[in-house]
């Protein structure tokens, strides 16, 4: 029988759940890849700042977070799994607070804020704890730190996608992933094809977040039976409809954004936002390429991702304030996602600032620990 | 090679049958319920069985320890992990609901606002809470195991959410049903990052799965 020494120490002194010590040999691992980060993004020319690890609620709110998302799953309305809880805790005073979910919100309010008349285009970076208080999925506990950067305002929106796309990947093979793959998405592509399918409001929301959660079975439901009935003279809406579901399948390279563009065709007249996205897309897979950058190709598929960049049109990123291009990176060791991004427009002026393009990236650095430890096991 | 969490017990014997109608191993179903090995190869198919306890295969598949798993829709809800869902295998249907007593004072939902608390005995205390809240009923939520039946029988709780397949269990119990939450059949699920790394053959394995089911649905109707 295993016995307990009631008394023991650390029997009556534990962490609270999701949370836990940093010992000396992981703390020294974790100090050296920061010091890689911190490095790689200063010689990007992105400074590096700190910002509370709390915050007033509103401007988690307004930051996309704490909005009452539901999912539905045979008529009944449940807790979506991936929608995200906080820390929340008052003051004296009575105000509520929030501990941070994530740096891009607190960056934000700061760019919008205080630097507002700061030169753009504003190129911050960070290195932080945030806090989501839900159930530990693999490679995260409730306390997890993040390292990113965020580019605000200034050029031409595609330059700004590229520079954050190129610093990803650099910064990835920078921490010895050498076997990395980025996914890009574009929020305007998926959108527009809820659009075009005319769906609106509840079901447009639910659609997103059937893609955002995978949960394709879902997306079939509501795609198939929540849209309002069209008659035979709306063969756009339901070709629409067709395409909103194969697009969990449009994965590959410019093959596949050719073939896309020309399914899409009969839509691109009546929604132009749909031809811009697929335009931002390949402008973007053109400058990869250009910078030296492996483009995926599903036909020449033979041993999984090499440092390669690839399409996903059905990803969909979990804040709604994305816009245009966004990311994930992953390599193929691992099951989860190490890196994600994306530009969002929209977010600055909902703190008050005139609208300014955005985009940017977060790793999370207890999940490249991981991926670093699986890889270097297997090879 | 893609490796497969499979439930053990019913669900498989279906699963495997399925997977012969796709043309995608000639595994025997029924034998491998029987067999106490926990992993099961097809090389010829490409496929490898791992054989977990239904309520850990989303786990497996989360971290990836599993390409693709088989779970109910059930335990997906209330198990809450980050998986994709590519196929609803249309097996191992049934429907979540919530029965009380044929004598209770209660007849509908709506009854049990009246109650402080309504206690309901489960093995879903996710997903009872979540729909007990939203129906604006004071749950309180009594977690078990198993056998979910006995505790109205004994006054440990006021009614019960579970699974029902033919309504039996429940008839043989003395149980009425009160509210149909969800029908719950069994997905194919995937893990998100090796859906990608492996979409071709994933891809490949969805497209025979669902013509299978799709010939299925067509000689039932």
């Amino acid at each position: 029988m295993l016995e307990l020494d009631p008394a023991a120490s650390y029997l009556r002194w534990q962490t609270a759940p999701g949370v836990r010590d940093v010992l000396p040999e992981e703390a020294t691992v974790r100090r050296q890849l920061e010091a890689i980060i911190r490095e790689t993004l200063a010689a990007a020319g992105y400074q590096e700042v700190e910002t509370p690890i709390f915050e007033y609620e509103e401007v988690i709110r307004a930051g996309g977070w704490l909005q009452d998302e539901t999912g539905e799953c045979g008529g009944v309305v449940l807790t979506g799994a991936g929608s995200p809880e906080v820390y929340r805790f008052f003051d004296r005073e009575g105000h509520t607070l929030v501990l941070r979910p994530d740096m891009t919100t607190p960056i934000a309010r700061l760019a919008a804020t205080r630097l507002a008349s700061a030169p753009r285009p504003l190129r911050l970076a960070y290195i932080a704890d945030v806090f989501r208080y839900e159930e530990v999925h693999a490679g995260r506990l409730r306390q997890f730190r993040q390292a990113g950067v965020e580019r605000i305002g200034g050029a031409r929106e595609i330059d700004a996608d590229m520079e954050i796309l190129s610093l990803a990947s650099r910064l990835l093979a920078r921490l010895g992933l050498f076997r990395f793959r980025i996914d890009i998405g574009h929020a305007e592509l998926v959108r527009g094809l809820i659009a075009a399918g005319r769906f609106g409001g509840r079901e447009a929301r639910l659609i997103r977040q059937a893609l955002r959660r995978r949960d394709y079975v879902l997306l079939r439901e509501l795609v198939e039976q929540r849209g309002e009935q069209v008659g035979p003279q709306d063969r756009q809406v339901s070709a629409a409809r067709r395409l909103l579901l194969e697009l969990p399948r449009w994965r590959g390279g410019f093959a596949m954004l050719e073939a896309a563009r020309k399914q899409l065709a009969f839509l691109l007249g009546d929604f132009p936002q749909l031809a811009a996205a697929l335009d931002d897309l390949h402008a973007l897979l053109t400058r990869a390429k250009e910078e030296g950058l492996g483009i995926y190709e599903r036909e020449s598929s033979g041993g999984g991702p090499t440092q390669v960049i690839a399409l996903d049109l059905g990803l969909v990123r979990d804040l709604g304030y994305y816009t245009g291009p966004v990311l994930e990176g992953f390599v193929p060791e691992v099951g989860f996602t190490l890196l994600t991004g994306g530009r969002y427009d929209r977010l600055l002026e909902q703190f008050g600032s005139r609208p300014e393009p955005a985009t940017g990236f977060a790793i999370g650095l207890e999940r490249v620990i991981l991926a670093r430890e699986r890889a270097g096991r297997l090879r | 090679m893609l490796t497969i969490a499979v439930p053990k017990g019913r669900v498989l014997t279906a699963a495997v049958e399925l997977f012969r109608e796709a043309g995608l191993t000639a595994l025997p179903g029924e034998e491998l319920e029987e067999s106490r090995r926990l992993v099961i190869e097809d090389e010829e198919a490409g496929l490898r069985l791992l054989l977990a306890k239904p309520w850990d295969v989303p786990t497996y598949v989360e971290y990836g320890a599993a390409d693709l798993g088989l779970a109910g829709k059930d335990v997906l809800l209330e198990r809450g992990k980050a998986v994709a869902e590519l196929l609803d295998l249309g097996i191992g249907r049934c429907r979540m609901i919530c029965a009380v007593p044929a004598d209770s004072n209660i007849t509908n939902l709506a009854d049990a606002r009246l109650l402080f608390p309504f206690r309901v005995a489960t093995k879903y205390p996710q997903i009872a809470a979540t729909f007990l809240e939203r129906q604006g009923i004071a749950a309180e939520i009594i977690n078990l195991h198993g056998s979910v039946e006995l505790a109205p029988l004994v006054g440990l709780a006021d009614g019960i959410i579970d699974l029902t397949e033919t309504g039996r269990t429940l008839q043989e119990n003395g149980l009425r049903i009160v509210a149909d939450i969800l029908s719950v059949t069994t997905r194919l699920v995937a893990n998100a990052v090796l859906h990608k790394v492996k979409q071709d053959e994933i891809d490949q394995l969805v497209n025979r799965l669902e013509k299978a089911v799709a010939a299925r649905v067509a000689t039932q109707s």
